[in-house]
């Protein structure tokens, strides 16, 4: 684990043990024995950064999960809350201190927001009288290392906040986690920003680091070009049914925080397993990026030459032998017994769950909509669906995507469609619809040359004149869908595996056109669409031209041949799936870059609609 | 910034010693002013919270500075936008007192108690040490210099906020600054410093201008809205959505909070108010006015079909019985709530509550929506006649006729789906149009007769020789396909 990088990764154990040792200081802020109270959401990332035995150590007496419905809570006489900066969580810290303070319990409290104090908090805690009984500190948790390769800033709510809130309180942390990041690996010499929320953070970013641009030596620093991407850009692509193993595997059992927990119907025992899924598993890495229909013969023919190795035993001729046996390999059999168990168990039930939903239909209308043709057809595939009152997130799924690909969907068709949702999955819906048209997500082509999606902002003069939408337009200009049908999934030649060969990742298309073009440049045709435009900064100059960073309108970039530009790292705002993590690291293969991928949360269909969606009643 | 470090810890030095100044005063002694004791207030939290070096310039009293510039500073080092100098002003001194007092207090007793500890030393040391009147002569001088030179502007002041370092909103008394401020905050996109100065806006200039320099910055109206709705403030929200016509927003925000009450009559009231309030007068909102319609409207059916049906089930009646009810239908979606009509009350007369085709009457369904249920339902209860009622049309001349708006393929995936038997399946297999599309779905849901019949349709001898070397032996199917391979008078294709 503490190699210093792997193959040309930089090495992002660095961050766990800053924010490990960022932790601990800030736990000995206070002295002696006391009680940790833990927002939800914080519980797994700390788990990647600290060990309860560490916390015990340093005087954790007992973890609680923060629960904001709890008037008061109980423990000892200090009291550290680790929380993300929320006024109704501050509320509710307010309300236990007051209670203490009711019955004359004297206790020492702490508050600890992750990643920073916010005004609003700090203000409920004062306006609830409680400021002067608490100490007030930071834990600049950004990115949580989830791999060699992915950094998340685990902030789902990036989503809600800034695309259907128009809140930008979370680009501080983003920027902020490119700050850190960067005095550690250096400074990134190439900015590309795809995108409004990118271009946000490139000037926070700049604003916050004082670049002093002359003196640097890019290239001894580890990473050589930042893509930040909107999600905005492309809400297409997380929509899509997944199909490798691990988004699979995230979209059935939902992966957290570089975590999974298999339930008995996997494992085949009475209690669930918990697995990292990380490249430390080898047998995981080796199927991880696999197109499903490749994974379970891979995972059988494993099977089979462990089993050889088993039988090895069987011939063995010494003592000596044996013990050896016994000491080194049998230990690693049976861990890989095991690990290949849980795996091929998961294999079963995605392959159930799919045979048993008429997936295969569901894919047949998600690729048209992608290709635009059948509309009819699909639309009546979804209504049978609504008929059906089948899963409604599938549904809506199919909704947006009927929507994104056509700018909009006519207005008689999405009054009908909305109605005839609302009547099959409850009228509390109208409220998710309203949430999608001002995401831009659902719109009704109507409206939408007004207030309209982002795409349609840009396009919607253009899209009149040519009667092809923009995200058509895209699919040409790009030529996102592949033409041929038969496409090697075993063997791909192409990002477009990932989808069955049926359409490759917008988001990842943008990345690999801005490095092979070095820049925007003869990108317009392209960038046009795009909503929220896009940006460059090239601060690899030469060190006689102390400028502050030039626009780099010529697109040129000269040190692609160095070797540590070809380090890229690509932010998502707004969350990416494991299906764009995997196409990317595909390109890197194909064209020698070392993607790192960080976002602010990894999402899949379901999570990202979830999020913005009204909950039923019941 | 190391010699800025040693200049504060000079200058906290000199705070330990006009501590043991004011010390002299009793703070719990009527005498005291309540200036004196909200700055002793303000100038000790100072101590236990800040070490920094800007604020200690001004946070000083008993000085002989203009007055000016003291009510500037002080107000300065507090260091917390929410306070507000103008409503204490206004507040009658004793009350002002006891505030400063309570304030004090929790200061002294809580949050100081380290920094008490912590600075018993250097207090001794300062106290014992002589009173170097040229010293501190010296250092008010620099101080009052300091607190001059100083200007506090816009930019500092957000990137201090961007920085996490201590900074204060309220030496900023001017509007123009106030916006400056703002537009500072929105330029370098720190939602934290735009929220923040969008609250102190809101506290120190009068509504009407603080909405007008609102409606001039959309960035800063969603940090105001997104700030509203995190704080719960759903009265504000509204108000502010409707000043700025957002009414869709303002409306589904009304809905939001309709559907959120606790029981179902309030909900319904509450639904119905806000439909009367927010949607019916809105002619760009028609159509959601007619969906929160439908949605009061369902609550008002399932209202007294779950009080009827919840006693009759007490009551023990066999269709409850046979069929026990899993979940109350209150709050059901209306699909769900159709189904459930079509379940136990399939007969009931449509002037009924319970009446599926009052339902379906009443919410404007389509056919498909309301056959699909149906069927489904029938299907399930194994009413067989009721499905083929349900599936015929009388013609002209009164002839009837097998139909289906949702096509007969699917009446056979909800029959195959609800286990409907093979007779009946065969019979609606057999009305799908196109035979290869009926063998391709009788083969599906394997309908052996089914499938040899429309072989043999189809004159296909080489498929159906295949097809029946796979049927059971005795099975109808087979003894069918037999038959036809024998026949003579089928003209087989060649």
């Amino acid at each position: 684990m503490a190699a210093p990088s792997v193959k040309g990764f930089p090495d992002f154990q660095r961050l766990k043990i800053l924010a490990k040792d960022e932790f601990t200081s800030l736990l000995d802020q206070m002295p002696g024995r006391k009680d940790l109270v833990i927002d939800g959401e914080l519980m797994k990332p700390l788990d990647r950064i600290a060990s309860v035995s560490l916390l015990k150590q340093r005087g954790v007496d007992k973890i609680f999960k923060f629960d904001s419905s709890l008037k008061s809570m109980h423990g000892c006489e200090q009291r550290i809350y680790l929380v993300r900066p929320r006024m109704t969580t501050m509320k509710a810290i307010a309300d236990h201190i007051n209670s203490d303070r009711n019955i004359n319990f004297k206790r020492k409290y702490s508050i600890i927001f992750v990643p920073r104090k916010l005004h609003t908090c700090l203000s409920v805690l004062e306006y609830e009288g409680v400021m002067g009984c608490v100490t007030v500190s930071e834990f600049q948790l950004d990115f949580v290392p989830l791999d060699k390769d992915v950094l998340s800033l685990e902030l789902p709510e990036f989503l809600k906040s800034f695309y259907l809130e128009n809140d930008q309180t979370w680009i501080h942390t983003v920027a902020k986690s490119l700050v850190r990041l960067q005095a550690l690996s250096g400074e990134i010499g190439h900015v590309y920003c795809i995108g409004r929320g990118a271009k946000m953070v490139n000037d926070l970013m700049n604003f916050l680091m004082k670049r002093n641009s002359s003196e640097q030596d890019f290239s001894r620093h580890e990473i050589g070009s930042l893509i930040l991407i909107d999600r905005d850009v492309d809400y297409v692509t997380p929509l899509c049914s997944q199909l490798t193993y691990e988004g699979l595997l995230d979209e059935t059992f939902g992966i957290k925080c570089g975590t999974i927990e298999f339930g008995p119907e996997v494992t085949g025992k009475q209690q669930s397993a918990k697995l990292l899924l990380n490249s430390d598993d080898a047998i995981f890495e080796d199927v991880r990026n696999r197109h499903f229909s490749n994974v379970l013969g891979y995972l059988s023919s494993k099977a089979k030459s462990l089993q050889q190795d088993f039988d090895k035993r069987h011939g063995l001729k010494s003592v000596g032998d044996m013990k050896d046996f016994v000491a080194n390999e049998l230990r690693r059999l049976k861990e890989q017994k095991s690990v290949l168990a849980n795996h091929i168990g998961a294999c079963e039930q995605i392959l159930g769950k799919k045979t048993k939903g008429g997936f295969e239909d569901y894919l047949q209308t998600e690729h048209s909509l992608l290709e635009g043709s059948g509309l009819r057809d699909n639309v009546n595939f979804i209504e049978e669906l609504l008929f059906k009152q089948d899963n409604m997130l599938k549904t809506l799924k199919l909704i947006c995507l009927l929507s994104l690909t056509q700018n909009g969907i006519s207005p008689q068709t999405y009054k009908s469609l909305k109605t005839q949702y609302l009547q099959s999955h409850g009228f509390e819906q109208l409220v998710t619809f309203s949430n999608l048209k001002s995401l831009g997500i659902v719109t009704d082509q109507e409206t939408g040359s007004q207030a309209g999606t982002p795409l349609n902002k840009v396009a919607s003069g253009m899209a009149a004149m040519t009667r092809r939408s923009t995200f058509q337009s895209l699919c040409k200009k790009l030529s996102l869908i592949p033409k041929s049908d038969d496409i090697d999934l075993k063997n791909p030649t192409d990002m477009s595996y990932v989808f069955s060969g049926a359409y490759t990742p917008l988001s990842c298309k943008l990345v690999e056109q801005v490095l092979t073009r070095g820049g925007f440049t003869g990108m317009e045709e392209i960038t046009k669409y795009l909503p929220g435009g896009v940006h460059s900064e090239n601060h690899v100059k030469a060190s006689k031209d102390h400028s502050t960073p030039v626009k780099d309108k010529s697109g040129k970039s000269a040190r692609q041949d160095r070797p540590v530009s070809k380090v890229v790292l690509v932010y998502f705002l707004g969350g990416c799936t494991y299906s764009e993590i995997t196409a990317l690291r595909f390109l890197g293969k194909l064209k020698g870059y070392i993607f790192v991928i960080a976002t602010t949360a990894i999402i899949n269909s379901s999570t990202m609609l979830e999020s913005v969606m009204e909950k039923p009643p019941i | 910034m190391s010699s800025l470090r040693r200049e504060s810890q000079d200058e906290e030095e000199y705070w330990m010693k006009s501590r043991v100044n004011k010390s002299k005063f009793n703070l719990f002694d009527d005498n005291v002013t309540v200036e004196n004791a909200e700055e002793l207030a303000k100038s000790k939290k100072l101590l236990t919270q800040f070490e920094d070096d800007d604020v200690d310039t001004v946070n000083w009293d008993d000085t002989p500075v203009s007055s000016v510039t003291e009510s500037s500073a002080i107000s300065g080092v507090t260091g917390r936008v929410s306070f507000t100098p103008s409503s204490l002003e206004s507040v009658t001194p004793t009350v002002q007192y006891s505030k400063s007092q309570e304030k004090l207090h929790s200061l002294t007793s809580s949050s100081s108690a380290r920094s008490l500890e912590d600075e018993i030393p250097s207090f001794i040391s300062t106290s014992s040490g002589s009173k170097n009147l040229e010293e501190e002569i010296q250092y008010l001088k620099r101080a009052l210099k300091k607190a001059r030179e100083l200007k506090f502007s816009p930019e500092d002041t957000i990137r201090k906020m961007i920085l996490g370092e201590p900074y204060s909103l309220e030496v900023f008394r001017s509007k123009e600054e106030k916006l400056q401020l703002l537009d500072k905050a929105i330029q370098v996109h720190d939602g934290n410093a735009i929220t923040a100065v969008i609250l102190f806006l809101r506290q120190t200039i009068k509504p009407s201008l603080f909405n007008l320099e609102l409606q001039r910055r959309p960035v800063a109206i969603n940090h105001y809205l997104s700030y509203l709705r995190a704080h719960y403030d759903f009265k504000e929200l509204g108000d502010v959505l409707g000043m700025l016509n957002r009414t869709e927003e303002a409306a589904i925000l009304k809905y939001k909070q309709a559907i959120s009450a606790p029981d179902v009559r309030g909900k319904m009231n509450a639904l119905r108010g806000c439909l009367k309030a927010h949607f019916i007068h809105e002619p760009d909102l028609a159509h959601e006015a007619n969906l929160v319609e439908q949605h009061a409207a369902l609550l008002e059916r399932q209202w007294p079909i779950e009080d009827t049906d919840s006693k009759s089930e007490a009551q023990g009646n066999p269709l409850f019985r046979q069929f026990p009810r899993k979940v109350s239908i209150l709050n059901m979606p209306l699909i769900t709530t159709l189904y459930y009509c079509c379940f136990y009350h399939g007969r009931d007369a449509e002037n009924l509550l319970t009446s599926p085709f009052a339902i379906k009457k009443q919410h404007q369904l389509s056919d498909k929506q309301y056959v699909w249920t149906a069927l489904s339902a029938r299907s399930r209860l194994k009413q067989w006649t009721g499905i083929e009622e349900l599936l015929t049309a009388k013609g002209w001349f009164g002839s009837t006729k097998k139909v289906s708006v949702i096509g007969f393929d699917k009446v056979c995936e909800i029959l195959h789906r609800t286990s409907a038997p093979e007779e009946i399946l065969s019979k609606y297999l057999r009305m799908i149009d196109g035979s290869e599309r009926r063998l391709n779905i009788a083969r599906k849901y394997k309908c052996h007769e089914v499938v040899v019949e429309t072989l043999v349709y189809l004159r296909d001898r080489h498929e159906l020789q295949v097809y029946a070397s796979k049927l059971p032996p005795g099975s109808l199917g087979l003894r069918n396909a037999q038959d036809a391979l024998r026949s003579s008078t089928i003209k087989w294709k060649t």
